[in-house]
């Protein structure tokens, strides 16, 4: 997971502008997928 | 540039933790019955859809510590994004239960359990209208201040029904540890939203702020002078903003973000340059001396680094403000460094300070550049909109990499610039706007 938002926020370039929004969007669909895969992970270690 | 990434780094990580936090004690319980994966799915998308709605409230909560990771504005836009993220997660929570398990829907019967049917449908219409309002209500009439105040109660309610849902259907809650700590993560959520609500006005009514006086300027732009009552005022640096109340309460859901026109090297009074916009823009350009104000701030991240080499500002029409403020503070601190001001505008009556802005420009190290749009023929200076040919005439002496370049003008205005410094290799660290887009 921490490797993962490192590759999102390499690609990032961040800052105020237009581009900085457009990246501050991807970055919360980042976060988000990550949070779902995590989500799928809970699902299986529970699952009988 | 790498503090920027290392700051990022650390809030998405932690934002990641914290959402899935309560999903570590959850799968580590071995005293509850495994369950089918996609029951556990759709649960565990209801918990962290519910962490990722208290998540919310952090990131609108105005502290002065998170925003300058990313700016103020990209908070917002990450804010409106994991919004509609959470609403997708929060919907697949019942969908993906209703499809694996019909005998779920009995949570939406009224006749099995009136107030859990009520109260989780509206939840749920809540959840639905905390992300069409801020993107539709606007245009159906609904005033900015009647949004504020219903964003804010929906999203409370959601999260309150969220957490009386999660306890009762008592799977993973069951356990007085793991319903404290239920009740005091949700709780911790809501401390955000009272915080920035209630706890920052509450401290601002001891704080007031006076109208010195109103003077008009050119561009249908008003000088806003205003004066702290009884106390020094706040410290802010040039270019930064803050949200202003006027009236006798700081409750009030009038509450507008402006930028500071004057040096902040001036302490004792403080100056906003308002363009008529808005009723309330509108209505402040009349306000009589002696109103009452309050000031919540400063704010922004749209700052002179102190290792700048040199500054571009690239503004258009009220967007000269941070500009205007950043080049008083550097004239008062005598700072030397290479300034340069293209300001952009449609007629020469449209340039707001036009007056000052010549006369700093007296000085050896600053240089003004007007651009008119829609100059008639006795103009004799740049005409037409900021383009690469422009700034590649006036700013060949100031560019280097440690220039700072600042956009500040209407939208169209700043894509266009902003793509512009993009294509002439400005880092990205190195550009900075300012948008003032917090709806």
């Amino acid at each position: 997971m921490i490797l993962a938002t490192a590759m999102i926020l390499a690609t990032l370039r961040l800052g105020d502008t237009k581009m900085g929004h457009i990246q501050a969007q991807r970055l919360a669909n980042g976060l988000a997928l990550m949070v779902i895969v995590a989500t799928f992970v809970f699902a299986w270690m529970r699952s009988g | 540039m790498k503090q920027i990434l290392w700051r990022t780094g650390f809030w998405s990580i932690a934002y990641v933790l914290v959402v899935v936090l309560p999903l570590v004690p959850a799968a580590l319980r071995g005293d509850l019955e495994r369950r089918e994966w996609g029951i556990e799915l759709g649960v565990g998308l209801g918990i962290v859809g519910l962490m990722m709605l208290g998540l919310q409230f952090i990131t609108t909560a105005r502290f002065r510590w998170v925003a300058p990771s990313v700016g103020s504005d990209s908070l917002i836009y990450f804010h409106r994004q994991a919004g509609i993220l959470t609403l997708l997660i929060v919907l697949a929570h019942p969908l993906i239960l209703f499809v694996v398990d019909p005998d779920f829907l009995r949570y939406l019967d009224p006749r099995e359990n009136l107030p859990r049917a009520v109260f989780l449908t509206l939840a749920t219409l809540g959840m639905v209208g905390l992300v069409v309002l801020p993107l539709w209500g606007l245009r159906w009439g609904l005033s900015y201040e009647w949004w504020r105040l219903t964003h804010g109660l929906l999203a409370a309610g959601v999260l309150l029904v969220g957490l009386a849902h999660g306890l009762q259907v008592g799977h993973y809650t069951s356990g007085l540890v793991a319903q404290a700590l239920s009740v005091m993560v949700v709780g911790g959520f809501l401390w955000f939203l009272i915080h920035a609500r209630v706890v920052k006005p509450w401290r601002m009514r001891k704080r007031p702020y006076r109208v010195r006086d109103v003077v008009p300027d050119q561009g249908d732009v008003a000088r806003v002078m205003i004066e702290p009552l009884g106390h020094e005022g706040l410290v802010f640096e040039a270019g930064q903003y803050a949200w202003m109340t006027t009236g006798h309460s700081p409750f009030s859901l009038q509450q507008h973000p402006f930028s500071f026109a004057s040096s902040s090297e001036k302490r004792g009074e403080f100056e906003f340059a308002i363009k008529e916009s808005g009723d309330f823009t509108g209505a402040i350009q009349d306000v009589p001396r002696g109103t009452q104000v309050f000031l919540e701030g400063p704010y922004g991240a749209f700052r002179l680094d102190s290792k700048a080499e040199a500054a571009v500002f690239l503004a258009g029409g009220i967007g000269v403000t941070p500009a205007l403020s950043m080049l008083r503070t550097a004239r008062d601190r005598g700072d030397q460094r290479p300034f340069v001001l293209v300001y952009g505008n449609t007629t020469p009556d449209a340039i707001a300070y036009r007056h000052e802005l010549e006369e700093l420009a007296e000085q050896p190290n600053v240089d003004l550049v007007h651009v008119l749009s829609e100059a008639d023929e006795p103009w004799s200076g740049e005409k037409g909109f900021i383009t690469d040919e422009l700034l590649q005439r006036h700013l060949t002496a100031v560019v280097g990499k440690d220039t700072q370049y600042f956009v500040c003008g209407p939208p169209p205005m700043m894509d266009a610039v902003e793509k512009v410094l993009m294509k002439r290799g400005v880092p990205s660290h190195r550009l900075l706007a300012e948008r003032f887009d917090f709806i």
